[in-house]
């Protein structure tokens, strides 16, 4: 008898463990297996990931000797793979390709919102700085520039005048791939500027029926750098925002045939009314699952791999809530210089924290989600939200930066 | 040079092939045998090509944990053999010849 297995696709996080605590062999496909992993799983696949043909080479070999029950991943860039490998193999519980293709290509998720009438943004598509300059007059500046098939903010541009768009048009263009070496989409998405508080959405879609898990309020500096500085769930908002945000990600999520999967799709609350920013096929990063697992008692990325094997909502794996609210909060450089800050934090409500540098360290300004100094988790209480505990914890952890002036 | 060192490199592989190509060892005794001495020389690249080589033939944790012990028990061997602490033989001839 042929034993079960789960395809794991370029894991990010735990997926292996949570596959191997439901019992299933793990076949990992990835572009490069690291000796830990190869001793870890049954079958590693060292394949170039973006040659798919290659990819389904590989899929034929094992699926004779493997009873495979599903292909999972949360990586934001393999999800259509994953899709694309499910469907080869006949297997219906995931993304179907066409939804995976719609979620992760940007120029396509505002293709098909905007022809069904969901959320609908000012976008145009350009493939040179020319056509930039030209589509331009249509816009009210400031805009967003962004690639069509990144991937973590990468390259998204806020542009205040005509040259800044032109420029960040070209430096998009300038490469020819994307971070995962995969051909970068040649037409550059401009679109308005939508201004407002930035939320998530964490959502797991199964036979059509879309639930809302949680809902994340997001902490960003102020543009032209918007860096993620925070995230709490639940977010503070009011019950006729829960109710319009949840609505709309509930009709995107629909327009764009997303169907068995969980979702992450940022929203910004506008003096418009609540607008979808981009939807993801896969639970959120920035260890947002920590926080919708503490609060929910969901795992969203135990959630993923259920429905990757075809469970259903009633039957979804659940843990008791541990905390009302649960907020992490990224520790960054407001400017360049050596960086300073208390190392033994103590606080009951504290779950995690990580500095990834050292104290008298040289660090350059924060400008993107790549260059956080670190990171704490905390966990509110009844009496004190995690809002409040985080700014507590903050002030104890005292990061400073001083300039190299300053600091002599 | 470089150049030279890509024909010496080009040279290994080649070598390294013909190897593991030839010979009248099974699949499953060649890889042991690469994987033994991967182990034994520390080279972390051609262990994890031989596992992933082992896991595709069907190698389990538990034979590879196997192979690595085995592996770690001849290094034992040696340091136990090093550790055996060995007196110089007294040599009863003796070469006086006086008042023989």
């Amino acid at each position: 008898m042929r034993s079960k297995a789960v395809i794991v696709v370029a894991p990010k996080k735990n997926e292996i463990e949570l596959v191997q605590a439901l019992g299933y062999k793990v076949i990992l496909f990835k572009a490069e297996v690291g000796l830990d992993e190869a001793f870890m799983v049954d079958l590693p696949i060292e394949v170039d990931l973006n040659n798919e043909d290659l990819v389904v080479e590989r899929l034929n070999e094992v699926s004779d000797r493997y009873d495979i029950s599903g292909v999972f991943t949360l990586n934001e860039y393999r999800i259509p793979l994953a899709a694309k490998m499910s469907n080869h193999l006949g297997i219906s519980s995931g993304l179907s390709v066409l939804a995976a293709n719609q979620c992760r290509n940007k120029k396509l998720t505002r293709q098909v919102l905007n022809s069904k009438n969901v959320s609908s943004v000012q976008y145009e598509l350009v493939c040179c700085e020319e056509e930039a300059k030209s589509k331009l007059s249509s816009f009210q500046l400031p805009v967003i520039v962004k690639p069509s098939n990144e991937s973590g903010s990468k390259n998204v541009r806020f542009c205040r005048t005509d040259q800044e768009v032109v420029e960040a048009v070209r430096d998009i263009l300038q490469q020819s791939r994307n971070f995962v070496g995969q051909p970068l989409d040649r037409e550059v998405i401009v679109e308005e500027f939508l201004d407002g508080t930035e939320y998530s959405v964490e959502a797991c879609t199964i036979k059509g029926e879309t639930r809302i898990i949680a809902i994340t309020e997001k902490f960003v500096t102020p543009f032209p750098y918007a860096t993620e500085v925070g995230h709490t769930v639940p977010a503070n908002l009011c019950k006729d925002n829960i109710q319009e945000i949840s609505q709309l990600v509930k009709e995107g999520l629909l327009a764009l045939e997303i169907d068995n999967g969980v979702t992450h799709t940022e929203v910004k609350l506008t003096s418009k009314g609540p607008k979808i920013i981009e939807v993801n096929g896969r639970p959120g990063g920035d260890d947002i699952p920590v926080l919708v697992r503490a609060v929910t008692g969901y795992d969203l990325c135990e959630l993923s791999l259920h429905i990757a094997l075809g469970g259903s909502f009633e039957n979804a794996p659940w843990h008791e809530p541990v905390a009302p609210s649960a907020s992490i909060r990224f520790l960054v450089a407001d400017s360049s210089g050596t960086v300073f800050f208390k190392e033994d934090v103590n606080h009951d409500q504290l779950y995690r924290m990580e500095i990834y540098v050292e104290q008298g360290e040289e660090v350059a300004k924060t400008t993107s989600n790549y260059n956080r100094l670190g990171y704490f988790i905390v966990f509110g209480t009844e009496e004190k939200s995690s809002n409040q505990i985080a700014d507590e914890v903050m002030e104890q952890i005292n990061l400073h930066v001083l300039s190299s002036l300053q600091s002599t | 040079m470089l150049e030279f060192n890509n024909k010496i490199n080009s040279l290994f592989d080649s070598f390294f092939q013909e190897v593991v190509e030839a010979g009248s060892l099974g699949d499953r005794e060649k890889l042991v045998a690469i994987l033994t001495a991967s182990i034994l020389v520390e080279d972390q690249e051609a262990l994890k090509n031989a596992v992933l080589a082992a896991k595709k033939i069907g190698f389990t944790n538990e034979e590879l944990g196997h192979i690595h012990a085995l592996a770690i028990a001849v290094v034992s061997q040696k340091l136990r053999n090093l550790g055996d602490f060995k007196a110089p033989q007294p040599n009863n001839q003796s070469k006086s010849k006086c008042c023989s």
